[in-house]
């Protein structure tokens, strides 16, 4: 049994990532000195992190304006259209237009940032065992957020997003060092997401998560945004993944019931909730994890819900800070 | 007042809200910030910049300006900070690296007094357009774009600030406003709170006798065209020129008038007043001439002053183009109505 805090996808851009982004755009800093900054506010991210006593983190995604981007701007095929809402959020993003086969580029930045991350966190961490995922969106998220103008079906233009886009990247990620991918798949739960459309996601993730552990790299699969009831008996297809539970949209008991019936045993707990500013109560972390260890699950990993873009820095700063400091009292419990 | 005789050309052009604040006015308030400035320079400044951009939309051939919410941060900060029970705990990104001060309701809020009708009355002394038009967040929004701390539940949230709304609306009729728009971006975003957020717009609007227009943008109108009869507002500007024009359909038997957005305020390349006009002789399959107005898709301010206003220069031109064609039809006015139908 374990019990451990993560980051997961992105963590607030600092007034110092935004002045630093707004240089740039406006021309008044070069790449290399962007770069430079980029890499300052990642290593505070992980200083603050080691401090907290969190290891399972991302890089914070830092290098990206949200889940799509500019992952879809190394994609052949893609245009970038006007923005879209992200699911029921006042939070938007450049969508993908689909113009004509999908192929991931050869000349796409990710290898590059992910290894610099890498890097920078053995730096900090030092001996301390460390993991650092890549979040990355899901093929049924991209899918259902594109603008389709060239494929006759939905179901092969998800299916191309698994296999020419999202598996060639994990398996260049995986050449320097990348052992966990985070996939983002809000679209699994989404109440607007079909049953059928449910099914063709599940499908394209059961390959991704077989392709993904061929080549050593674990799948964690987060879902957030909509009720758990949706996935049903589908959760089993993908339980092989270290399954993200959204505490926040599901109904009442649903996540500890999704455990139980399951059978899960690795799961990821989103007991932050990164869309109020309100503390969690440890009462209700405590309550959430014991349910999830009475229900089977071995591995347990308590983080935030959904992307910490939605809340203020400090506020975000402050809950995790507050999580990790909860988990650590219930491991001396248990 | 006789409102079958505010007249207004065909195709009236107008403005959503916000308008770039010139580059003098950024500094000022930066040095305001530090120190260097009183409250009462503050005010000069504010003043200063609105007779600024009034006259970029009126020269740009606007018939309907704003005064380009110059004074206001931003949309939901700048009412969060004038109604009590509101706290800002920092900013949060909304797309790209753009950030509001997303406000937190930890105690019962309560109107504190006039938010908007210095603007309108300042406004109104300076513009030389017989019409001009105030923009007043929703009620709607500023709960959906808050964090609640204190409410039970975010309806009751939300009624408690289309209260608020009321109040304001009402004292902008009481100084002579005749256009307020109401502007609620987060409408469609949760479907299944529609029912009652219709009936949150509807409370703000109670009572009120003036010309009221509702924005919605960057939504689902699929979600919101079921709402059309209901809404009691005489106008939907909504967003189109972001979406490619895509949607139009969901215009089809639409009862009110069309605030129609033919201008992305997102993107700075200027559009072909050519293309402007193709766009409005689409939505002519659907709208009654005298049922449409032209504005941008939402708020200018992210663009550069000088984009803004070539933009808006573009509007008027493209619009100009389909009157000169309605001209021939004998469609030369419209009147400026109140009614929650058109025609």
């Amino acid at each position: 049994m374990s019990i451990k805090t993560v980051l997961n996808a992105s963590y607030p851009r600092t007034e110092f990532v935004a002045k630093l982004y707004s240089k740039f755009l406006s021309g008044k800093i070069a790449s290399d000195e962007f770069e430079k900054g980029i890499e300052e506010a990642i290593t505070d991210l992980f200083k603050f992190l080691k401090k907290v006593g969190i290891n399972i983190f991302t890089d914070g995604m830092f290098r990206w304006d949200d889940i799509f981007n500019p992952l879809i701007r190394y994609v052949e095929g893609v245009k970038i259209d006007g923005l879209m809402r992200f699911y029921d959020n006042n939070f938007f993003f450049r969508a993908p237009i689909i113009e004509s086969k999908l192929r991931l580029s050869d000349e796409h930045p990710f290898r590059g940032w992910f290894k610099k991350s890498l890097d920078l966190a053995k730096k900090v961490f030092g001996n301390s065992e460390i993991l650092l995922k890549q979040p990355l969106p899901g093929p049924l998220t991209l899918a259902l957020n594109s603008v389709n103008n060239h494929y006759g079906d939905l179901n092969t233009l998800i299916s191309d997003w698994r296999s020419e886009v999202l598996e060639p990247l994990i398996k260049d990620l995986s050449t320097v060092g990348l052992s966990a991918v985070e996939i983002h798949e809000p679209s699994l739960v989404w109440k607007g997401t079909s049953d059928e459309l449910r099914k063709l996601g599940i499908k394209e993730l059961t390959y991704l998560i077989d392709y993904a552990s061929k080549i050593g790299v674990d799948v964690w699969l987060l879902t957030y945004f909509g009720s758990l009831r949706k996935l049903r008996e589908l959760v089993t297809e993908v339980s092989r993944a270290i399954l993200g539970l959204d505490f926040y949209s599901s109904e009442r008991g649903r996540v500890q019931l999704v455990i139980r019936d399951y059978g899960l045993k690795r799961v990821m707990l989103g007991v932050l909730n990164a869309r109020n500013t309100l503390m969690e109560r440890p009462e209700s972390v405590r309550r959430a994890v014991f349910k999830a260890l009475d229900y089977g699950a071995k591995e347990i990993y308590v983080g935030n819900n959904a992307p910490l873009d939605f809340i203020p820095e400090v506020i975000a700063s402050k809950k995790l800070r507050r999580l990790s400091k909860i988990v650590r009292k219930l491991r001396r419990w248990k | 007042m006789n409102w079958s005789r505010i007249e207004l050309p065909i195709l009236p052009t107008t403005v959503i809200g916000s308008y770039p604040r010139p580059k003098w006015l950024r500094e000022f308030i930066k040095g305001y910030k530090e120190g260097k400035y009183r409250e009462d320079q503050l005010r000069e400044a504010f003043d200063d910049a609105v007779i600024a951009v009034v006259h970029d939309q009126e020269d740009a051939g606007i018939d309907i300006p704003s005064d380009g919410e110059q004074r206001r941060d931003e949309m939901v900060e700048y009412f969060a900070e004038r109604i009590e029970g509101f706290i800002f705990y920092g900013p949060v990104r909304v797309w790209g690296n753009n950030y509001f001060r997303k406000p937190a309701v930890v105690s019962k809020l309560k109107y504190k007094g006039p938010m908007v009708v210095n603007e309108y009355l300042f406004l109104r002394r300076i513009s030389k357009a017989k019409i001009v038009k105030v923009t007043i967040t929703g009620p709607y929004t500023i709960a959906d774009w808050s964090f609640n701390e204190y409410y039970r539940s975010k309806d009751e949230l939300a009624s408690e600030l289309a209260k608020i709304i009321n109040i304001e609306i009402k004292k902008l009729e009481e100084v002579g406003a005749l256009y307020v728009q109401i502007d609620e971006p987060a409408l469609t975003s949760h479907p299944d709170e529609m029912d009652w957020a219709i009936d949150v717009i509807n409370e703000a609007v109670k009572g009120v006798n003036i010309k009221v227009g509702l924005h919605v943008c960057y939504s689902n109108y699929k979600v919101l065209k079921p709402y059309f009869d209901e809404l009691k507002v005489s106008q939907l500007a909504l967003e189109f020129a972001n979406r490619g024009f895509r949607d139009l359909n969901i215009l089809k038997n639409l009862n009110k008038e069309l605030g129609f957005g033919v201008i992305d305020v997102h993107n700075r390349k200027i559009e072909d007043p050519r293309d402007v006009a193709k766009a409005i002789s689409k939505v002519l399959r659907y709208v009654e001439p005298e049922c449409i107005y032209i504005n941008p898709d939402c708020g200018l301010k992210l663009l550069p002053r000088s984009i803004a206003r070539r933009k808006l220069e573009v509007m008027v031109q493209g619009a100009k183009y389909v009157r000169e064609r309605l001209l021939r039809k004998g469609l030369t006015n419209t009147v400026l109505r109140r009614s929650t139908e058109c025609p």
